[in-house]
């Protein structure tokens, strides 16, 4: 800071500014955060904001509205098996790319990442004839493959990172010690991976949490999701239930972020290990 | 304890990567408990023999065998190798014990046989107070002790080091070349060094092979490659050389040789390996510590090759004198002699007279 | 040695031991399921936009004739252009003062980033509604301003969708700036500063170039995802701004036009690996053009 001192004025000026814009920014991408959580504490029916009084009606709403309970369950019940299945795929995936020493293996990472990249109405469009023909069409297995699709290349992106970051003569010394490459995955390469695929998981869970199009497509009248209900709600009538439901997703992610975060710690220590 | 090292031969081994061969046939015989080191720059193969013999690299062609027993096709887990890694490739979510018990647990042990066998094998290396510590609670060298009792704690036969002090600074690898030494003596295994740092090899081994690009070059002990090098990439490879283009060669019988050099001056030296590669290039290897140097006027026996030049270079360094002499070659001549030989150094500029036995004159093959 | 796992000894057995082999194997569970659920809907989408109602290129005929359809392509290509404009403009400042903050600046502007990425899309939207609907926040001001007489109707609009679509594709511009941003030596601008540059010009011929890599991670990474964007603009755009996702829905879901939704989907579908390789291309020159000093 000292050497800020010397600068002419018209660059303190500058930063100043800068400073300035800055915050507007983080201002605004804040900003729905803070007209939400007001919002589901308001006494008024209509979107009024700031709301002139309080009151917790919206979120008495959903506890007594059993489609919200019905679809958290549904998104629960797509969600974790679709996260678990991410894991297993994703990790496989990140394994056995990890050197890209075979033929085939651009085209099979390509393929991997691809559904990150394009527009998941095309996915849906292209699953739901396919659930029609196999009679899956409005059931939780529909959702739960669709969402695999999504959170595959989650759980592999962070995987590869890890394997990355990770001493590679690690899984040639357990076998010149005598491990098949079996035991080396188990004893060796899952310990070291193994909070990357939790973390992968967690982002995979979270991104079928959120997942709106193909459950557009792929469920049903009892299968519906979190997401789709909001969706349709908000298409019907604006209401502050709507944000009471949201702050109650918020808090809920916010525990994921925090035990995410907390294993990326923990992984970081272990990383300074390998390392060390 | 094995009761012997195993006995390593490589017939024929090569290995191509489509259109390069990183490893051209070779054939090497490692005796049991031997210390054998493989030296020469990265890229010269000795990570591809290496990987050869541990079995990360299958090799395209050829044997390897282990008393007789050929393990070419062998997967590493199943080759009862030994082997200690560059950066030791130790388990980082594993403590020393555990790390030392890898093998053992793979090997079904029972539990109290493998707590002796640890127990055993930490105290050797003098780590029991570490028992319980993650690798990265170590220093580097505790680290570097710890890979080698895992490596050996299974008694292997052979014990494959690739590099295994590189990432250590310059003192704590003299101790562990010690270390390693002494632990090679205790466990009786045949060991199999690779390194690229040629004072450590010709410090440990009891024979060396030097590699160039996918070959071995030239294999023996120490002094042997030292003194009679095969070709002038070994003389430089190992230890300083002064090498001089040789264009002409007269036989004189019996090995000695005179030969005249590119830029004219006339040397008696003794050749070997003329008669063996006659038609090709040929250099003279001097090494700068047989080279003397002295007042311009003073004369030397008979025997020596001389010239007279100009110092252009005086350095002392660790109670030696290093010298480069111009004596009108392409390269100064390089002259290394103890500081006890004199008292006064001679300066950058002085004229002086260089000499040298020419039975430490060696005509040797330029490749 | 006994038999330590039979499953892999007896794929093993005969042959020699190959760490490829191995990875190839692991390979084939991901594969299928790739191959059944992701590639096979995908080309059942391609097959689909030419053989739904007939085989022939009907479909692409009505596509690119019909005025509607083809004004919302290229609405959809001239929003995500704009979007991700403006999320440069935005994020590139933010990043700057994150990427040479000291660390407490940097968590608490990280997390600031990282909230709105972990907050459902679609709860974003609706706070977004709330501020731009007819009694909302910002009408609220403009009339008590005086600056307006009557509420203006921003939903359905493109101004509402603008601001909609770069907030949240703000923090997929920001996270790979940062990361490039960080990568630069701090000394480089120092040197540039004992050379005689003045932290104007230090900026400009040093910083920036050297973070041209970011800006084209972050610019590809927002341009291919408002391609195929959809909730936003179907919340705020409505009918006057019908981005192609949105159109895609409605055909297949309310019209039961499937032909005319695939075609659809394969445009879009062409126009975002057509960025992507254009990115890998651009990336490639500026990455070499830095390694070799340029």
């Amino acid at each position: 800071m000292a050497a800020s001192s010397i600068l002419p004025w018209r660059y303190r000026i500058g930063g100043l500014a800068l400073t300035a814009v800055v915050t507007l920014i983080l201002v605004y991408l804040i900003l729905p955060q803070f007209i939400v959580l007001p919002l589901s504490f308001s006494d008024k029916s209509y979107l009024s904001f700031p709301p002139t009084g309080w009151s917790s009606q919206w979120y008495v709403k959903i506890a007594e509205n059993l489609s919200w309970a019905e679809a958290t369950a549904n998104s629960l019940i797509i969600g974790i098996p679709a996260a678990l299945l991410s894991m297993i795929f994703g990790t496989l995936a990140a394994l056995s790319l990890k050197r890209g020493a075979w033929k085939g293996a651009g085209v099979m990472s390509a393929a991997v990442v691809a559904p990150t990249m394009l527009p998941h109405v095309i996915l849906a469009i292209g699953l739901y004839p396919m659930m029609i023909k196999f009679g899956l069409l409005g059931t939780h297995l529909a959702a739960i493959i669709g969402h695999t699709i999504i959170g595959i290349p989650l759980v592999f992106i962070t995987v590869t990172a890890v394997l990355a970051s990770q001493n590679g003569a690690l899984e040639l010394a357990a076998m010149t010690l005598g491990a098949t490459p079996w035991q080396t995955f188990w004893r060796v390469t899952f310990p070291m991976i193994r909070i990357g695929v939790f973390i992968g998981g967690i982002l995979a869970f979270a991104a079928s949490f959120d997942e709106l199009m193909l459950s557009l497509f792929l469920t049903g009248a009892g299968t519906r999701t979190l997401p789709k209900l909001i969706w349709e709600q908000l298409n019907e009538f604006l209401t502050p239930t709507i944000a009471a439901v949201a702050t109650l997703i918020f808090a809920f992610t916010l525990v994921l972020l925090v035990i995410a975060s907390f294993l990326q710690a923990v992984g970081s220590r272990n990383q300074v290990t390998a390392n060390g | 304890m094995a009761k012997h090292g195993a006995h390593i031969s490589l017939i024929d081994v090569e290995k191509v990567y489509g259109a390069v061969t990183a490893l051209h046939p070779t054939n090497l015989d490692i005796l049991p408990g031997e210390f054998f080191s493989i030296i020469g720059p990265s890229g010269s193969g000795k990570t591809t023999l290496l990987g050869a013999i541990a079995g990360f690299t299958p090799p395209s062609n050829g044997r390897i065998e282990v008393d007789k027993i050929d393990i070419a096709g062998l997967p590493p887990y199943r080759r009862n190798i030994g082997m200690v890694f560059q950066n030791y490739a130790l388990f980082p979510h594993l403590s020393v014990f555990e790390n030392i018990a890898f093998p053992l647990k793979l090997r079904k042990l029972p539990k109290k046989v493998i707590a002796e066998r640890v127990a055993a094998m930490l105290a050797t290396v003098r780590l029991t107070q570490m028992a319980d510590r993650k690798p990265s609670q170590l220093s580097g060298g505790q680290q570097q002790r710890v890979a080698l009792a895992r490596a050996a704690v299974y008694d292997p036969r052979m014990l494959l080091m690739d590099e295994p002090l590189g990432a250590l600074d310059k003192n704590l690898r003299e101790e562990m070349q010690n270390e390693i030494k002494a632990f090679h003596r205790k466990i009786s295994a045949t060991v199999l060094y690779v390194t690229h740092d040629q004072d450590e090899a010709t410090a440990m081994s009891d024979r060396i092979a030097i590699m160039n690009a996918g070959r071995v070059a030239q294999c023996g002990a120490p002094r042997e490659l030292y003194e009679h090098p095969c070709s002038a990439f070994v003389a430089s490879f190992l230890g300083g050389a002064n090498l001089f283009k040789v264009t002409a060669v007269e036989d004189r019988g019996s090995g000695a040789v005179t030969c005249r050099t590119a830029d004219n001056h006339v040397y008696n030296a003794v050749g070997t390996s003329l008669s063996v590669t006659p038609d090709k290039p040929h250099v003279l290897c001097v090494r700068p510590e047989a080279v003397d140097i002295a007042d311009n006027d003073n004369v030397s026996a008979d025997g020596f090759n001389r010239a007279k030049g100009s110092v252009v270079d005086a350095v002392y360094t660790a109670g030696t004198f290093r010298y480069q002499v111009d004596i009108g070659a392409s390269e100064p001549v390089s002259v290394r002699r103890a500081a006890t030989h004199r008292t006064v150094m001679f300066q950058p500029g002085q004229e002086v007279l260089v000499s040298w036995p020419a039975s430490s004159t060696l005509l040797i093959p330029e490749t | 040695m006994a038999q330590m796992n039979p499953r892999q000894d007896g794929a093993r057995k005969s042959s020699s031991w190959s760490a490829a082999d191995f990875n190839r194997l692991l390979a084939i569970p991901p594969g299928a399921v790739l191959a059944l659920f992701f590639l096979v809907p995908i080309f059942g989408v391609i097959w689909r936009s030419f053989s739904d109602p007939a085989i022939g290129l009907l479909n692409y005929r009505r596509l690119f004739t019909d005025g509607p359809y083809l004004q919302s392509l290229w609405l959809t290509i001239t929003t995500a252009l704009m979007v991700t404009v403006l999320c440069l403009v935005t994020a590139y400042p933010v990043a700057y003062v994150m990427a040479r903050a000291r660390t407490s600046i940097q968590q608490l502007i990280g997390a600031l980033v990282v909230i709105p990425l972990w907050t459902s899309v679609v709860i974003r939207s609706y706070a977004w509604m709330v501020v731009f609907q007819r009694r909302g926040i910002l009408n609220q001001a403009l009339t008590s301003t005086g600056l307006v007489d009557t509420p203006v109707n921003f939903i359905p609009g493109s101004i509402a969708v603008y601001v909609g679509m770069v907030h949240i594709m703000l923090p997929f511009m920001i996270l790979p700036l940062v990361a490039n941003m960080r990568s630069i030596d701090g000394r480089l601008l120092a040197a540039a500063g004992v050379l005689g540059a003045t932290p104007a010009q230090a900026f400009l011929r040093i910083f920036l170039p050297l973070s041209l890599p970011g800006v084209l991670a972050g610019s590809a990474l927002v341009f291919m995802m408002s391609l195929g964007f959809y909730i936003t603009p179907a919340l705020l755009g409505g009918p006057r701004h019908m981005m192609a996702a949105v159109l895609i829905e409605e055909q297949a879901n309310r019209q039961l036009d499937w032909g005319l939704a695939s075609a659809l989907a394969t445009v879009l579908l062409v126009l975002t690996v057509a960025v992507y390789s254009v990115y890998v291309r651009l990336s490639n020159r500026v990455e070499g053009g830095l390694a070799h000093g340029r």
